[in-house]
């Protein structure tokens, strides 16, 4: 780590390549096995964006543990959200003006996101269409697709809180 | 899947990075606790008798030595896996056993009376100014901690504002002439404890990683 904090591209990749390896083993024992990639990658996504906060003389496998923790704790945080709504009662389902309006705000904010990355999101998170088949369909690895669609949406809410 | 092909885009967008260290953020809290206290001696002027009387260097010295100790702990908290060392701990809790001696002495030698020293008039300057500082510096103290990932933010976020009151506390202390615990406990401990409630709540809420 102390090496890829320096610029050592070969270094990281290896550091990368062992973190994978142990994020997935960290995450099965905790986690349903589908949810286990999307995590590994958020961690990656972490590690990456907060690697100058590693200390070296600290170790390394404490602070690689902490962030997978932590986006643990997040993803927990979130599945319980979406059960609540899953769950919510006194919803009218005649009145469909809310999903009209959702609907055209989901739109308007697609739009303001490039072509090519707005499609993935649509027929990933809209189309409901899986990863693999939204991979094939678009000529893109399924990693790739991962990534747009998680930089994505990380776009769409900066934009609806009025970000960009 | 987290493939090869992810790990390269991770890799080509790797650029060099300075590794975290606390020397940065004890320098600014340096400066900015020099302005602070430049700004008090200014608007109010030194304590009267300057530094001739013990107190008058004891007690900023006291709350300086607390700011240390928790911006120390701050950036033992701010990034993944830091834990607030067994000596940073230790000297917290021995300056405030120094202070509790001084506070538990006080009040038997006095008595009720001691709470009289509560209502001086110079009570809502001391809380104002200090408030006023503290809230300046909590700003920046939370400014620095949303670029790092602190594991706890709610906790890292009390830390900084307990750190920011102690430090406007102790530029505000080279003005204030009242030395007497009770005081000190209300007023200055007062303040500080409802910026680190205000750290707390706020950096809940603004530190997401």
């Amino acid at each position: 780590m102390r090496l890829s904090q320096a610029g050592d591209k070969l270094a990281y990749e290896t550091l990368l390549t062992h973190a994978q390896k142990w994020l997935r083993g960290f995450f099965s024992r905790r986690i349903r096995a589908d949810a286990v990639d999307d995590l590994v990658q958020e961690t990656l996504m972490t590690l990456h964006a907060k690697r100058h906060t590693y200390n070296p003389s600290y170790p390394f496998l404490p602070w690689l543990a902490a962030i997978a923790k932590h986006r643990l704790i997040d993803h927990v945080r979130k599945v319980a959200r979406l059960n609540e709504v899953l769950i919510e009662e006194g919803w009218d389902f005649a009145d469909n003006t809310r999903d009209m309006s959702a609907a055209h705000d989901v739109e308007t904010l697609l739009n303001r996101l490039p072509a090519r990355q707005a499609k993935i999101i649509r027929l990933v998170k809209l189309d409901g269409m899986s990863i693999a088949e939204t991979a094939a369909l678009t000529r893109h690895s399924s990693a790739s697709v991962k990534v747009m669609v998680h930089r994505g949406l990380r776009q769409l809410a900066s934009i609806a809180r009025g970000g960009k | 899947m987290t493939d090869g092909r992810s790990i390269g885009n991770f890799t080509s967008d790797l650029r060099p990075v300075q590794p975290v260290s606390s020397v940065p953020l004890f320098l600014i809290s340096g400066g900015v606790f020099f302005v602070c206290a430049a700004c008090v001696v200014a608007l109010f002027g030194l304590r009267a008798g300057g530094f001739a009387h013990f107190a008058a260097a004891a007690k900023p010295l006291y709350f300086l030595l607390l700011a240390l100790a928790g911006i120390a702990a701050l950036f033992s908290t701010s990034f993944p896996g830091g834990r607030i060392g067994l000596k940073n701990a230790c000297f917290l809790g021995g300056l405030a056993g120094v202070f509790a001696v001084f506070l538990i002495s006080i009040i038997m030698v006095e008595g009720e009376r001691s709470l009289e020293a509560l209502s001086l008039p110079s009570a809502m300057i001391c809380f104002s100014t200090i408030g006023i500082l503290g809230a300046g510096m909590l700003a920046m103290f939370l400014a620095w901690l949303r670029s790092m990932a602190p594991e706890d933010s709610a906790f890292s976020g009390l830390l900084a504002g307990f750190s920011a009151g102690c430090l406007a506390t102790a530029a505000y202390a080279l003005h204030c002439p009242v030395d007497h615990p009770v005081y000190i406990l209300a007023w200055y401990g007062g303040t500080i404890f409802l910026l680190s409630m205000l750290g707390s709540f706020t950096s809940a809420h603004i530190i997401k990683w």
